[in-house]
């Protein structure tokens, strides 16, 4: 009979292969001190297989999203409390995803990371793959400066890129509601084919429509992704990009479709009559 | 050959100078109006004497209001969100949404998570304040735009104190006394059991929304309580009850998901669900389950095969190691039991339990299991006499 300690090497290199890609990638999170401020780290790290003990319901969107850990750190001071929560994704988009599906575009916005915003007790922020939470129950305008430090602290301590993912330069400016922009991973529209699209809403003369480019696809998948779509309207994109197509989804009413060089571009909200201004966004999108 | 067919025709620019658009054949499937033809199946909730279909929707990571409107057109009442989903814009959507549809031709539940709650222990802090639920409550019905909820939980309790928090419970008795709420529950997704006899005992509690499904290792326990809940008439919705949709972490094994929301509805206790919907597909598949819950033989194989997987199963804490009052290597045996039942790798588990060498009935001399301690909560000495049956087969009839 093997004893229990053979299980238990087993167990630890089973544990260690699997947290090891996790290590190899990501920044090793080191919290910076905060003046004056007693830094407790009580909590675990959290991976996708654990997320829910801490956020619940909320994990499957996150997992979705390709969190890959949650670090936190709470910062004491007499009975003042700011808690920061660091959550890596996979990649940068992936972060933008997650941060920009917990944004609102009322929200009051300002520069830190890649983009930060405030609201009372709490400050946001994305760099690169990571999205930052710090908050705080405190009303006390000291300790809600001392967050507002510790978020600017944290921020220069990761690394990553502080720029938006470039495909939101696409967006043509035209009607565009500001802070719209959104990545969907999963069933783009509701529709299980449609994956991977950056989205961003535009109102003009009190219609609103949304545009969604789908960039991260090759020519096949790209190809493969249409077909599934456009057979259901007797539709066939064709061998290669070059086609535009319009059609009623039986869903999500009336959709204009470009297929572009690297690209697919749909537009949905316009109606059948709007098929110029469909155009024109378009086009402008594939000029860029 | 293209597939153009005669409906196909071009649209051209105001100029007509270019063509623009291949325009594609009428919608294969429209879902503008709302439809009679489905038989659905209903049932109680509880006290609160609603009347409602056994699926209804959870709208939390649904971001396409076609798709609520979808559910909506199609038979769904019943509309699930909380105060904290997307930020805030859960509600949002769901505020212009049901602007355009008769106040009661729907039910909306949404929930209010309080400030200052452990989120490790569950216990309330000096944070978890009337004022602090009041203002989330407030923000949620300014974004639905709605005079009154049907339900208001209190989100994501999973403590007895915190079902019981008096300055809590009592504000959100006051507003179902004003009328603001229709009916005031609890959301639960850990320590489940505690938290709804918490519920029964306190008596005013009107719905429970806990999650419920095929693999939660406490099963017994939680339907115990559900029981109880049910028949004290607090209104038992149930979540999650996909169990996360796949069985492996590698998303490898996919839950048939279908078949795991007929397995919840099989406990006439539950009275209806909120799967998460994000797709029309999600969609079609659980209007099929609101007219018919009956599992086929293959449905009930897959779940009792996941309810089985090995990633749920032992998770070879060792605690049992010194309770067993024979010593039996429990962790190892209850391997050999994963490898036959979640993986059906037979000979695997038959040549462990040959090293083992514990015999085809190890547990018989016990007239009692002394193991009390599992962190799953597992009958122990039941899986073991199943697994250990194996080592009378033959090796040569095992493949």
């Amino acid at each position: 009979m093997k004893n229990t300690n053979y299980y238990r090497r087993t167990i630890l290199a089973f544990t260690l292969l699997l947290i090891y890609p996790i290590t190899l990638d990501s920044q090793d999170i080191e919290f910076p001190q905060l003046k004056k401020f007693d830094l407790e780290m009580n909590y675990p790290v959290y991976t996708p297989d654990n997320l829910w003990d801490y956020i619940n319901g909320g994990a499957d969107s996150y997992n979705a999203l390709g969190f890959q850990d949650l670090h936190i750190a709470e910062y004491n001071k007499g009975k003042h409390s700011i808690k920061a929560e660091i959550y890596h994704h996979a990649t940068a988009e992936q972060a933008f995803g997650i941060y920009a599906l917990e944004r609102a575009p009322s929200y009051d916005f300002f520069d830190l990371g890649v983009q930060a915003y405030h609201e009372e007790g709490l400050v946001h922020f994305l760099k690169g793959e990571y999205y930052v939470k710090v908050t705080s129950h405190s009303d006390k305008k000291k300790i809600l400066k001392a967050l507002e430090k510790l978020a600017y602290n944290i921020e220069s301590m990761l690394e990553g890129s502080a720029e938006f993912p470039p495909e939101l330069q696409v967006f043509p400016a035209k009607g565009k509601v500001q802070n719209s922009e959104m990545y969907i991973s999963e069933s783009v529209m509701g529709h299980e084919f449609l994956n991977n699209a950056f989205r961003a809403d535009y109102m003009i003369d009190d219609n609103r429509f949304s545009i969604y480019l789908f960039s991260g696809n090759d020519r096949d998948e790209n190809h493969n992704m249409l077909t599934e779509y456009l057979s259901k309207y007797d539709l066939d994109p064709g061998s290669g990009p070059g086609k535009k197509f319009s059609f009623e989804d039986g869903y999500n009413g009336y959709v204009y479709l470009a297929w572009e060089p690297g690209l697919v571009i749909l537009i949905s909200g316009l109606d059948k009559d709007s098929y110029e201004q469909a155009n024109d966004y378009i086009n402008d999108i594939s000029e860029r | 050959m293209k597939k153009f067919n005669r409906r196909s025709f071009l649209l051209t620019g105001a100029a007509g100078a270019a063509t623009v658009f291949t325009a594609g054949k009428a919608p294969y499937r429209m879902l503008n109006t709302r439809r009679n033809d489905r038989s659905v199946l209903y049932r109680t909730l509880g006290k609160t004497g609603i009347k409602i279909p056994v699926v209804s929707m959870g709208v939390m990571r649904a971001d396409n209001p076609s798709l609520v409107k979808a559910a909506y057109q199609n038979g769904i009442e019943h509309f699930d969100t909380a105060n904290g989903y997307q930020g805030g814009r859960n509600e949002l959507m769901l505020g212009e949404i049901f602007a355009n549809y008769p106040r009661e031709s729907f039910t909306v539940a949404t929930k209010v998570h309080t400030a200052g709650v452990d989120r490790r222990t569950g216990l309330p802090g000096t944070e978890t304040t009337a004022k602090d639920f009041m203002a989330k409550f407030e923000e949620s019905m300014e974004r639905l735009r709605l005079e009154y909820v049907d339900i208001l939980y209190l989100h994501a309790v999973s403590s007895v104190e915190m079902a019981n928090h008096k300055e809590i419970t009592g504000v959100m008795k006051k507003l179902k006394e004003e009328g603001r709420v229709r009916f005031i529950g609890i959301s639960t997704h850990s320590n489940e059991p505690e938290v709804i006899d918490a519920m029964v005992e306190a008596g005013f509690w009107d719905v429970v929304l806990t999650r419920y499904n095929f693999s939660l290792n406490y099963l017994d326990k939680l339907e115990a309580s559900i029981s109880r809940a049910a028949k004290a008439g607090i209104g038992v919705v149930a979540m999650k009850t996909m169990a996360g949709g796949y069985l492996d972490k590698e998303k490898k094994k996919p839950v048939n998901t279908k078949a795991a929301l007929k397995w919840s509805l099989q406990n006439e206790n539950i009275h209806t669900t909120i799967p998460g919907m994000t797709s029309f597909d999600m969609l079609d598949e659980d209007l099929d389950v609101m007219s018919d819950i009956s599992m086929s033989e293959e449905e009930k194989k897959d779940i009792l095969i996941s309810a089985n997987e090995p990633g749920l199963f032992c998770t070879t804490c060792e605690n049992c190691l010194d309770k067993c009052s024979r010593s039996l290597p429990v962790p190892d045996l209850m391997r050999a039991y994963m490898y036959a039942y979640g993986y059906s790798e037979q000979e695997k588990a038959y040549d462990l339990l040959a090293e083992l060498e514990t015999g085809s009935d190890p547990c018989a001399d016990c007239n009692e299991c002394t193991i009390d301690n599992c962190t799953k909560a597992f009958d122990i000495r039941s899986k073991i006499t199943d697994i250990s049956r194996l080592v009378n087969v033959p090796r040569e009839f095992i493949s």
